[in-house]
């Protein structure tokens, strides 16, 4: 990464200009301070300089933003943002914003906190939605005024029209990335949009599709996840040490499942005890083991966390009624019940051996159920709070006769299928041959006829004799050996041919398939933009002339690779001379 | 206590619903601890492997009494959304290989299948796992794309799968599908979960309104919410039992299904545009449309003169469906399916000759009048199929092709059947 340095005059005006946002941020390493200044240019300062700008980014350079995703992972994470909303966010992200410019290079800044990143990613794509509104100025009649994002939306409503439900700015963050991903998109948008021929909102509702596409794998998100987080196992390394790796995901599922252990911490760290001695102490406690193991006699005794093992043995179930109770549902039935044994009787030979070993694994169980159905119910509360199962129906014939009769037990019923109206004409697919013989052919016949095909011999030679003849059966052995051949797809251009030819041959090529594109797209359609692309295509056609004949002239290598360039010349040719043609 | 492990369960095998491949206790795949594969192959007193033989005359015989020859509306301009579940249930190894590897051998027959079938449709690749699905291949014709995103998709499966992700993505993709063609999803479940951000009757409704059919195979059981969008949406729920009823479940979806009357209301146009390319092959190579590439081969379309690799396809520069007749032909069949062929069972029936009318195979001979004993004419297989309209017999194998991969009667398109469309034929 290459820093740019700036003359002397720049960085003395840049001093002068007012700042719009100014926020500390790291750049390699350092520790300094981020502006973005109104006279359009983005300036870090490291602390220790005293105010010379070390980077000076010009923010027309700029050709895209993105923000940070690497994750943390490491377990020194002692985080003490346990709290709710850390599910959503990946555990100890750098927060980090990275700078691409046209010419390639990238800056990476890290931040203390988001909202220090977003207000500069905010302004940054700010600028470039205003700067996409003026460079479309010339092609569309729209008025072009420099202005924020806000007022862009309305004004240039034309240029900037959404082709997915995302908010403007993540649409254009969506469109720059897809820029980048895909080459061919680059150029065909480098030569049409950046030379004025089409506006933004053209060009994409051509590329609608990627668009889409990209917008529902940016919409998704991933929902949380209902395994055993609190469940740590640790890990052992050569008999010695026992190691348990502590994510602050894995600390908030902790507290949410055992509220005693979030107060204890709360109360404790990081005044009485550090983080590590906690959380030690927490594994070694009799508290952690009882509730994961039936033999409970591991563990130190830790006057701490009784308290803990005292709520969690005293919770009883909640004492709410359940009134509106199934009564189709048998609570008590368990899958060891044998039904062709035992009839309605419940099972009376598997037992516990020990309930009270087994009745704290149990209550976690049902403790962990509870939790994963609230997460669901409470939602569906909301949304309708006054629903509540009929309660007269309890034991109706109607309710009866539907909690007997399975969808299973019915045929598959055909509904809602619609007849065929066409009449299959049997004749369309029959030959038309009438057998001489209204005898079926037998099978000797068959092996009769098979003889006499094998006896017969194609003497080609002899017969032909015209040298017209023998001139048209070597053109169709060459062509059907053509055919035959493997077609030599090779990568790109490389068939001996100078790279810049090749790469202007592919521009012109992207070029030409663009606009072509866009011609056929609109020739019923749209008749302004039809002549608008009638006209570029005549000029892209002198433009492609000029140049193979200028290639042609000049001094190329080998014959093969100027056959090339020939024949893809006049692939396009032809190409736009069909369209031309066909008004 | 823990004898209970080696305690062989006694479950009485459902009739023949593997084709004849019974376990070697007669249960279930996932029930046993290993397979001993090369117990299936068992000589009798004479030394012969007739057992096999029988075993896959049954599983002939299975495939022809499931189809489905009425004739009805169906839509062959398909869109079909593949969604693979790649998550860690699919690592288990009930299933051999493994699920995963099975899944993905299957498929990848099911598409060559598909598109071999149903020439004029599309399939899109969508994969789910780590609470997230992923696209894998957009909307296209060409199959060797998708068998080869599906394998370098993922090579080992983790995270859990997410049905409403991958529901929603199939169905942003299915979105700008033009009205004429089906929109159908083809879900292959492996997990007795899902780890959704939303809630999923939203997506089950939204789903409904788009008139998308979803059906869903399920490796593991069923499971209440993939029966649930399976027949909300008019689509098919099964559950696979072992490999080859795997096999036989996923490849039932190749055949275009019936449309439902209610997403006529949505038919905008009853004609489409389709255009004949011309097949070129060019001494120097010229660049192809589609990929910028340069190829010998190609087909060039008949209004802009583009040059396309492969068919069916959309041409790139002015949209036009480009088809070639074989498949317009090979779709046609489907509305006019061969009707099945009924069993002769009654030997007084059969007067004419011995041989197959397909392949002049020798068919089992009526007994001698001798030997025509009640016990003989009632039980034993003639092992002769009829076609109802011809009244030809044919063998079974030939019955099993004309109805697969024919889709003609030969007797009655040649016109020599007894009673055929012959004699309605004009001179």
């Amino acid at each position: 990464m290459a820093i740019l340095s700036t003359s002397s005059s720049g960085m003395s005006s840049s001093q002068a200009a007012g700042a719009v946002v100014a926020v500390p941020a790291r750049f390699k390493k350092v520790d300094g301070i981020l502006t973005l200044t109104s006279d359009h240019r983005l300036l870090w300062a490291s602390n220790d300089a005293d105010g010379l700008a070390a980077l000076v980014i010009e923010l027309s350079d700029i050709e895209c933003t993105e923000c940070a995703s690497r994750s943390d992972r490491s377990p020194r994470s002692w985080l003490t943002k346990a709290h709710p909303t850390a599910q959503q966010q990946s555990n100890g992200t750098k927060i980090m914003l990275r700078i691409l410019l046209h010419s390639g290079t990238a800056h990476t800044f890290s931040f203390t906190s988001p909202p220090d990143r977003d207000a500069v990613r905010d302004a940054i794509v700010a600028f470039l939605a205003a700067a996409l509104a003026r460079t479309n100025a010339p092609a569309v009649a729209a008025p072009s005024r420099p202005t924020t994002e806000a007022t862009a939306s309305q004004s240039s409503n034309v240029d900037l029209a959404q082709f997915t439900t995302l908010p403007l700015k993540d649409e254009v963050e969506l469109r720059s990335m897809l820029l980048k991903q895909h080459r061919h998109l680059s150029r065909a948008h480098q030569a049409m949009v950046r030379r004025g021929l089409l506006s933004e909102t053209e060009f994409w509702s051509k590329h609608k599709r990627l668009l889409e596409t990209a917008a529902v794998t940016k919409k998704q998100q991933r929902g949380p996840v209902s395994a055993w987080l609190s469940d740590v196992r640790p890990v052992t390394n050569e008999g010695k040490e026992v190691k348990y790796v502590l994510t602050p995901q894995i600390i908030h599922s902790i507290f949410v499942q055992y509220p005693t252990v979030a107060k204890l911490h709360k109360e404790m760290v990081p005044d009485k005890l550090s983080e590590p001695e906690f959380w030690t102490r927490y594994f070694q406690s009799k508290f952690f083991h009882r509730t994961r193991t039936v033999n409970a006699t591991t563990g130190a005794d830790d006057e701490l966390f009784e308290q803990c093992w005292q709520d969690a043995e005293q919770s009883k179930p909640s004492d709410e009624r359940v009134d509106r109770l199934n009564p189709m549902l048998n609570l008590a039935a368990t899958e060891m019940d044998k039904v062709e044994e035992n009839g309605n009787a419940p099972d009376m030979t598997m037992q516990y051996s020990d309930k009270n070993k087994a009745i704290p694994i149990i209550r976690r169980f049902n403790r962990h159920s509870e939790q994963v159905l609230h997460s669901f119910l409470a939602a569906q509360q909301q949304q309708k709070p006054f629903a509540h199962p009929p309660r007269a129906s309890a034991a109706s014939p109607e309710h009866l006769e539907a909690e007997i009769d399975l969808v299973d037990l019915h045929a598959p019923r055909h509904r809602d299928e619609i007849p065929l109206a066409i009449h299959d004409h049997p004749h369309t697919m029959v030959s038309r041959t009438h057998a001489a013989s209204t005898a079926p052919v037998r099978r000797d016949d068959v092996h009769r006829f098979v003889d006499a095909v094998r006896g017969v011999r194609l003497d080609v030679g002899a017969s032909i004799v015209d040298r017209q003849c023998r001139h048209a059966q070597a053109r169709i052995m060459q062509s059907v050996r053509d055919q035959a051949a493997p077609a030599p797809v090779g990568s790109l251009k490389e068939m001996a041919m100078a790279p810049t030819t090749a790469h202007e041959l592919e521009a012109m090529f992207a070029t030409t398939t663009e606009l072509l594109r866009h011609f056929w797209g609109a020739l019923r359609t749209d008749a302004d933009k039809q002549k608008r692309m009638l006209h570029a295509l005549r000029e892209h056609r002198a433009t492609v002339t000029k140049w193979h004949n200028r290639v042609t002239g000049s001094a190329s290598a080998g014959e093969h690779s100027s056959a090339v360039i020939d024949s893809v010349c006049d692939q396009m040719v032809t190409l736009m001379d069909r369209a031309l043609q066909h008004i | 206590m823990d004898d209970d492990e080696n305690m062989i369960i006694d479950v009485v095998s459902p009739d023949e619903p593997t084709g004849g491949l019974k376990q070697e206790n007669g249960g279930y795949a996932w029930e046993e601890e290993y397979k001993r594969s090369w117990d299936v192959l068992q000589e009798d007193e004479n030394g012969l492997i007739s057992t096999t033989v029988t075993q896959l005359s049954n599983q002939l015989k299975r495939k022809r009494l499931l189809r489905d020859t009425r004739t009805l509306h169906r839509g062959l301009v398909r869109h079909l959304i593949l969604v693979v579940d790649l998550s860690e249930s699919m690592a288990e190894k009930d299933l051999k290989p493994s699920r995963h590897d099975l899944v993905l051998s299957t498929l990848s027959t099911f598409l060559v299948e598909f598109f071999d079938q149903n020439p004029l449709s599309q399939v899109a690749v969508v994969v789910t796992h780590d609470e997230l699905a992923h696209l894998v291949t957009e909307l296209s014709s060409n199959p060797a794309d998708h068998v080869r995103a599906l394998r370098n998709a993922v090579r080992t499966p983790k995270g859990e799968p997410s049905l409403q992700n991958a529901l929603e993505m199939a169905r942003g993709t299915l979105a700008h599908v033009p009205s004429h063609g089906t929109r159908e999803v083809l879900v292959v479940f492996s997990s007795l979960t899902t780890c959704d951000p939303g809630n999923i009757l939203d997506t089950l409704d939204a789903l409904v309104k788009d008139s998308v059919r979803a059906s869903v195979i399920s490796l593991a059981a069923e499971v209440h919410i993939c029966k649930k969008i399976a027949q909300s949406t008019h689509g098919t729920f099964t559950v696979a039992l072992n490999e080859p009823h795997l096999k036989e479940l996923i490849l039932e979806n190749v055949p275009p299904p019936p449309i439902a009357q209610r997403s006529l209301a949505r038919k905008a146009s009853n004609l489409m545009r389709m255009g004949f390319p011309e097949r070129i092959t060019e001494r120097v190579p010229t660049l192809c449309a589609c990929h910028s590439k340069p190829t010998t081969k190609g087909f060039t379309c008949p209004v802009c003169s583009a040059k396309m690799c492969s068919v069916p396809a959309e041409c790139v520069l002015c949209g036009l469906t480009l088809v070639l007749s074989p498949h317009l032909a090979r779709s046609y069949h489907h509305l006019f399916p061969v009707l099945n062929f009924v069993e002769v069972t009654d030997w007084s029936e059969i007067h004419a000759d011995n041989e197959c009318a397909g392949c002049m195979g020798a068919l089992s001979a009526p007994p001698a009048p001798g030997e025509q004993s009640l016990a003989v004419m009632r039980t034993q297989a003639t092992g002769r199929y009829a076609c109802p309209q011809c009244n030809q017999h044919y063998c079974i194998e030939c019955d099993v092709f004309i109805h697969e991969a024919l889709h003609n009667c030969p007797t009655c398109s040649s016109g020599t059947g007894a009673g055929g469309p012959a004699a309605d034929m004009e001179t």
